[in-house]
């Protein structure tokens, strides 16, 4: 072996030592790097997870069984279609009216293949012109224009929700729907439209109902669809049923 | 060793973090979705959700949420890492304009729109935590 000189001694020392610097700052970066990929990879993942949640289809049904459709319920579409879906909604909830327009398109889409029967739940503890409003979509069906006035509620919710004046909202609305004023006023206030209402939401109280809009397709209890798509497809699962 | 005496203080505003991260995302993903959110009776929360204050100028509070976590989560990584001052005042002082907002969107809820949502007052306590675990954080690394 050759005898290295001091100087080269010292030179393959300070080779070392830059040696174990580099060694080391290279395992700090992979540990950088390796945390902050874990990181994005637990983020990215929660958002993934986050989106099959919203997405699932919430189509658990219950045995809660409603009240038969008559024909006395208040009903649009065909009504010997196959399908019949009936909702319990409360013209103040803000879900119903964020329903609203996935019904009519639905209706619309799926014309002359389902029945939708509307039926009263007013929450009245919690919104106080959801009385009022059902009273004047009866008193509009009386004359013909339940739908007529169901659609304008919904629409414009938010103007008449808060107001203490309401039913003179409503009762522009009448006026806009050319009713027949004085039928309109004395259908409002009649005991049979009160009690119509009425009974509706104790017969939805009676079979669960705590919330609105609740759903039924032929009977059963379904979870509110959260997407048009949802809808669409459960519904079209149900025609499509031999 | 400060670092690892206080680490669980900065791993568990780290995870509250996530879990508000987790639950303004999926406010989120809803409201894109222009799906309801799963509300019941008791809660009115589908009133909140749907209100004219979910939004502001059209962007939803729940996104502002999600990016708001997501800051704080790479803040606190980063601390994790290797502790600099400028960026645990950095947390502070976000968490104090979290909890501001918060309590306003708090009152908002109570007092004009007459409705609670769930999700929403989870979040905000979770903001509130971070806030009381931000100050313990800026006394530690003073």
């Amino acid at each position: 072996m050759e005898k290295l000189t001091k100087k080269e001694k010292k030179e393959l020392k300070k080779l070392d030592w830059q040696e174990k610097l580099k060694k080391e700052k290279r395992n700090q970066l992979v540990k950088k790097v390796a945390i902050w990929a874990g990181v994005a990879v637990v983020l990215v993942a929660a958002v993934y997870g986050l989106l099959q949640i919203a997405n699932s289809p919430q189509e658990s049904s219950t045995t809660a069984k409603i009240p038969p459709v008559t024909k006395t319920d208040i009903g649009r579409g065909n009504p010997n279609a196959k399908v019949t879906l009936v909702e319990y909604s409360d013209f103040q909830c803000p879900a119903c009216a964020a329903y609203h327009p996935l019904v009519s398109q639905l209706l619309a889409e799926l014309n002359g293949k389902i029945y939708f029967v509307y039926r009263f739940f007013p929450l009245i503890q919690i919104h106080q012109n959801a009385m009022n409003s059902a009273q004047a979509a009866y008193a509009a069906g009386q004359q013909g224009k339940f739908w007529e006035m169901h659609d304008l509620l919904f629409e414009t919710q938010t103007s008449w929700a808060d107001s203490q004046k309401a039913r003179e909202v409503f009762t522009d609305y009448a006026k806009k729907l050319k009713l027949d004023m004085d039928k309109f006023k004395a259908d409002f206030d009649s005991e049979k439209g009160k009690s119509l209402i009425n009974d509706e939401y104790s017969k939805g109280l009676g079979i669960g109902i705590n919330s609105t809009p609740t759903f039924f397709v032929n009977g059963e209890k379904i979870q509110n669809p959260r997407t048009y798509g949802d809808f669409k497809s459960l519904i079209s699962n149900e025609i499509n049923k031999k | 060793m400060k670092l690892i005496k206080n680490n669980y203080i900065l791993l568990s505003i780290l995870l509250l973090s996530f879990l508000g991260f987790l639950d303004a995302t999926y406010l989120t993903i809803l409201h894109y979705k222009n799906a309801i959110p799963p509300c019941s009776l008791a809660h009115g929360c589908d009133k909140v959700l749907t209100s004219s204050f979910s939004t502001i100028n059209g962007v939803p509070i729940a996104l502002i949420g999600s990016v708001f976590y997501l800051l704080l989560i790479i803040l606190l990584v980063s601390l994790i890492e290797k502790v600099r001052k400028s960026i645990v005042r950095a947390v502070f002082i976000m968490a104090s304009v979290g909890t501001l907002a918060s309590f306003f969107l708090i009152y908002i809820q109570f007092a004009v729109i007459h409705a609670l949502c769930q999700y929403c007052l989870a979040s905000e306590a979770i903001t509130f935590l971070i806030f009381i675990m931000g100050i313990y954080l800026l006394r530690v690394y003073k």
